[in-house]
């Protein structure tokens, strides 16, 4: 076995709490199925192979799970700076470029000594260990 | 050098690996393009040291010691049995019975926080950013050498 047969799948799992962190696609897909068997209308697909678990339904709640990408690159130009206290409400900071949101990357994460997550929708993730302190999101319209 | 930028000669190819800090006890999973960046651009040539499975132990200039082990696919073939030790502070380890591979992947469903494999084979438990539990493979069956 070599280092490059790790081929972990990954998902970013963000509870209702806030609380986010990474687990193994062998778990993400353990407790799709339990959720399933139960209601099939738990589960909720989203965008970029993202979906929720909805277990109650006032909308908004619920686990929410993101795939993460095994490479590391970003393909889009502009991307949207978006900050939490508590990894639940985000307030949108502004657009910036990707040079500039390395730079913020790298600053956050070193503050916080958390980790970087770049997700199959082409969001990057910081996590502080508990939960998520900032987001680029890819500014998708095209203005001319 | 910024996170994103083509690495040039990278020492961390895995796609994720378990960081733990052992001063601390503190235990995260961080993405390959970050341990690399940790090995190749943030601590200097002299601490870092390479370990056996891909792994890295860094011992940093402000005294701290932070070991890095690559994070292997979860659905490989698992081992007959399993040593299995349990950490209540996330760092001293207690030694209990012996358990077997079926039994471990029951318990990794059911466990509290996240349950990764590591690339020696073992796995490990990591609940509230500490290591919880381990499992590591075991050549020998603990029922014919008692």
């Amino acid at each position: 076995m070599t280092i490059t047969d790790s081929t972990a799948d990954l998902y970013l799992v963000t509870y209702e709490n806030g609380t986010a962190t990474v687990l193994e696609g062998a778990d993400v897909r353990g407790m799709i199925e339990d959720a399933t068997h139960q209601d099939p209308s738990f589960l909720i697909p989203l965008d970029s192979g993202a979906f929720k678990l909805d277990f109650a339904s006032p909308a908004g709640a619920g686990i929410q799970f993101e795939p993460v990408k095994a490479d590391i690159s970003v393909p889009f130009e502009r991307l949207v700076e978006m900050r939490s206290r508590d990894g639940i409400q985000w307030q949108e900071v502004g657009g910036v470029s990707l040079a500039d949101a390395e730079r913020l990357l790298g600053e956050e994460v070193s503050r916080c000594d958390g980790s970087i997550w770049f997700l199959m929708s082409g969001t990057v993730v910081v996590l502080d260990g508990q939960k998520a302190t900032l987001r680029f999101e890819p500014l998708r319209e095209t203005r001319k | 050098m910024s996170v994103l930028t083509p690495i040039r000669h990278a020492l961390a190819t895995a796609n994720a690996y378990l960081r733990i800090d052992l001063s601390t006890g503190r235990t995260d999973v961080i993405c390959g393009a970050q341990a690399d960046f940790l090995l190749v651009d943030i601590h200097r040539d002299d601490d870092v040291r390479p370990g056996p499975y891909g792994r890295y132990q860094i011992k940093a200039a402000d005294g701290r010691t932070v070991r890095l082990a690559p994070l292997a696919s979860r659905s490989g073939p698992m081992a007959t049995w399993y040593k299995h030790c349990t950490l209540p502070d996330g760092r001293t380890s207690y030694p209990q019975a012996p358990m077997s591979g079926a039994e471990v992947l029951k318990h990794a469903h059911a466990a509290d926080g996240a349950v990764h494999r590591l690339l020696d084979g073992g796995f490990i438990r990591v609940h509230r950013g500490r290591c919880a539990e381990t499992w590591s493979p075991l050549i020998v069956n603990p029922q014919e050498t008692s």
